[in-house]
């Protein structure tokens, strides 16, 4: 009995000290989102409690769904049903869910996630506890891979960014800047690393503000309501990676510290990767969980065709979980074992590196991807049949410049998954209209790939039709 | 009959689950594939029963494959002829059957004693529970995953018309495509494995059955 007491005390204070903790996240959500859009007579006045709507909205659901749960499979009754729902902290996925999605998000499509969330995350396996993922996360998977559209980097933007600011977040500028980078395409744009700091920078509703995830991040770990070791050595991975590929790229210190304080980074790894259901428990594990997370993270931030990759991150450790903790309980410290564990974990970050700095260093106008297929010259008309590699295909098209002007651009053959997502944006569209100026043309954040690809094609069916004397205008 | 719920090779014995993930993304798939099945199953049974007293159990496999092979390489030949469309939709998964372990271990499962016609009904009852098993996963994973239920499409090529239901009328709705996708086929199996093994262990009251 005495140690159910203890229990039930421990629940409630780890509840209070984490809604302590996003207490000042939420209200910051509120302020950006919601005040400085309003100041700005860019909102209605109702339209400030939006955000704070937008975060309390599937914490409500999640914390109802947990209810009916208790209710129907656990047969609780009256005060110990909302007891069970309390104890379970049935509200924190909902919670987390808003505060890691886009403002612009539609209610439904957060309503589906925080549905997904409490269902497929947390109650198909029995409640709190027996979750294997972290359940946000498991929410936020399945409606960022179901719509994909509107988890675009412009949808980060509230009304009164999209003025301000335009283009799309941190992340997705760096990802389409493939050789130009530098502090004035980077960081300008969004004002300097203080903004960065403190939080005005485009983002998720509430993971924005790194100065105050870091005082949650003290306040928690002086609490000891969270492992200090996870977030240290996660971010200190993801950070000692960025310095080196930063120096290997030639960039000053605002390099890494843009990859550090933009994204869900701080956030994920304060909030998300500490659950303490889904993480490891033992002191090797959660360091080694926290360093394989750090890798992952850099991996997909440079390799992958989305520019976030926290989530997937955090995710896969939840799935390592076990392995780490029977690494870390059976762990003795001893020099001579921990060499080679050292040395592949070393061997991975460099070849991590070596990928990421990789793509970089190719020389944009050479291509060998690119094949010509076929040249007609019809009076004026030069129409040429091309192909590049795209993500997952080969894109075939058809491309007629007549007198310098590009009249035609159509795809042939293409087995692209994320095709619509050009369609939608009118790429080509824009493409051929900047055709005198493809460098500016940014890439459709979603579908780099393809929409790279694309625009490498035109590029160098441009230049060799350049060969011939005419221009392209 | 005990094998269309009681021991129904998906959700029970977990026989066939490669098909069962790869081809339930849409309905019309599924009824071909667990008609497929039931079709092989059948004809190599009737052999099989046949002949099982006569194979010495060292080859018992080789020459069971051998048999089971014939047959799929003739479905798989009669489908690329007529119905081009749904052999190129269920590329490498019909060839599969050759070695899939609902169509070998049922052929195995048979002991020398038992009676011709039995070997035919077991034969048969696993087929129609596996076929059963994927119609419903492909309900739920198209209903969910692409708001449709699609009837006839790659059939049109025999019927000549395509039959497609829209669920909900279709303006507003967006499905969630995660279920579309392979890891919704991981979701949704998962969860009904879970719901029949609920409901056996209810009904029956022995919670243990390994």
């Amino acid at each position: 009995m005495s140690t159910l007491i203890k229990d039930k005390n421990s629940t409630d204070k780890i509840m209070t000290r984490l809604l302590i903790a996003l207490t000042s996240i939420i209200l910051f959500a509120v302020y950006k989102n919601g005040i400085i859009p309003y100041i700005n007579n860019k909102i209605e006045f109702v339209d400030i409690f939006y955000p704070l709507l937008f975060i309390l909205l599937p914490a409500l659901i999640t914390f109802s769904s947990e209810l009916v749960f208790g209710l129907l499979v656990k047969k609780k009754r009256g005060k110990e049903l909302f007891e069970f729902a309390k104890n379970s902290y049935a509200f924190f996925p909902g919670l987390f869910l808003g505060l890691i999605c886009p403002i612009t998000l539609p209610i439904s499509i957060l309503i589906i996630g925080a549905l997904a969330a409490s269902i497929l995350g947390k109650l198909v396996y029995g409640g709190f506890g027996q979750n294997i993922f972290n359940p946000a996360l498991i929410g936020y998977v399945v409606i960022v891979f179901s719509y994909s559209l509107f988890f675009s980097s412009n949808a980060y933007l509230n009304k009164y960014e999209v003025d301000t600011i335009g283009g799309s977040t941190p992340l997705t500028t760096i990802k389409s800047l493939d050789s130009s980078i530098s502090y004035n395409t980077i960081v300008e744009p969004y004002g300097n690393l203080g903004d960065f700091f403190l939080g005005f920078i485009p983002g998720s509703v509430g993971e924005v503000s790194s100065v105050l995830c870091i005082i949650a991040f003290i306040y928690l770990a002086l609490t000891k309501t969270i492992k200090w070791q996870i977030p240290v050595f996660y971010i200190g991975t993801v950070f000692v990676l960025t310095i080196i590929i930063g120096i290997i790229l030639g960039q000053g210190i605002y390099y890494p510290l843009v990859y550090l304080l933009s994204g869900g980074l701080l956030f994920g790894a304060i909030f998300m990767a500490t659950d303490p259901v889904t993480s490891p428990v033992t002191k090797p594990g959660m360091v080694l969980g926290a360093i394989i997370m750090g890798i992952l993270t850099v991996f997909l931030r440079y390799n992958s065709s989305f520019p976030e990759g926290v989530a997937t991150s955090i995710l896969v450790m939840n799935l390592l979980t076990f392995i780490l903790d029977r690494i870390g309980f059976n762990i003795k410290f001893s020099l001579k074992k921990c060499i080679i564990p050292v040395l592949i974990l070393i061997c991975i970050m460099v070849s991590v590196v070596v990928v990421s700095t990789d793509k970089f260093n190719n020389d944009n106008t050479v291509d060998s991807k690119f094949k010509l297929i076929s040249k007609k010259i019809e009076n004026n008309k030069v129409i040429y049949e091309a192909s590049e590699k795209g993500y997952s295909s080969n894109i075939k098209a058809i491309i007629e410049i007549e007198n310098g002007k590009i009249t035609k651009f159509e795809i042939k053959e293409h087995n692209e998954s994320f095709y619509s997502m050009v369609e939608k944006e009118n790429y080509i569209t824009k493409l051929i209209n900047n055709a005198s100026n493809l460098d500016e043309v940014d890439t459709v954040s979603g579908a780099t790939f393809t929409s790279g690809a694309l625009k490498k094609l035109l590029i160098n069916v441009i230049s060799d039709y350049e060969k011939e004397g005419d221009v392209v205008r | 009959m005990k094998s269309i719920i009681k021991e129904n090779p998906i959700f029970v014995t977990m026989l066939g689950l490669c098909p069962a993930l790869a081809v339930t993304n849409n309905f019309e798939k599924a009824y071909m594939m667990g008609i497929s099945v039931i079709v092989v199953l059948l004809l190599s049974g009737l052999i099989v029963g046949l002949i099982k007293k006569i194979v010495p159990d060292n080859v018992k496999i080789p020459v069971y494959i051998v048999i089971i092979g014939t047959f799929v390489t003739i479905l798989e030949m009669i489908l690329a002829k007529f119905i081009p469309n749904l052999y190129s939709a269920f590329s490498i998964y019909l060839s599969l059957l050759v070695v899939n372990c609902i169509v070998l271990g049922t052929s195995l499962s048979f002991k020398k004693e038992d009676k011709y016609l039995d070997v035919i009904k077991k034969s048969f009852f696993t087929g129609v529970g596996f076929a059963l098993a994927l119609c419903l996963i492909a309900i739920i994973r198209e209903v969910i995953g692409s708001n449709t239920i699609t009837i006839i499409d790659s059939l049109s090529s025999v019927t000549g018309s395509k039959i497609v239901f829209n669920v909900f009328p279709t303006n507003n709705v967006m499905p969630i495509s995660l279920f579309a996708e392979p890891a919704g086929a991981f979701i949704v199996l998962g969860i009904l494995m879970g719901t029949f093994r609920w409901i056996r262990t209810r009904k029956g009251g022995n919670n243990e059955s390994n």
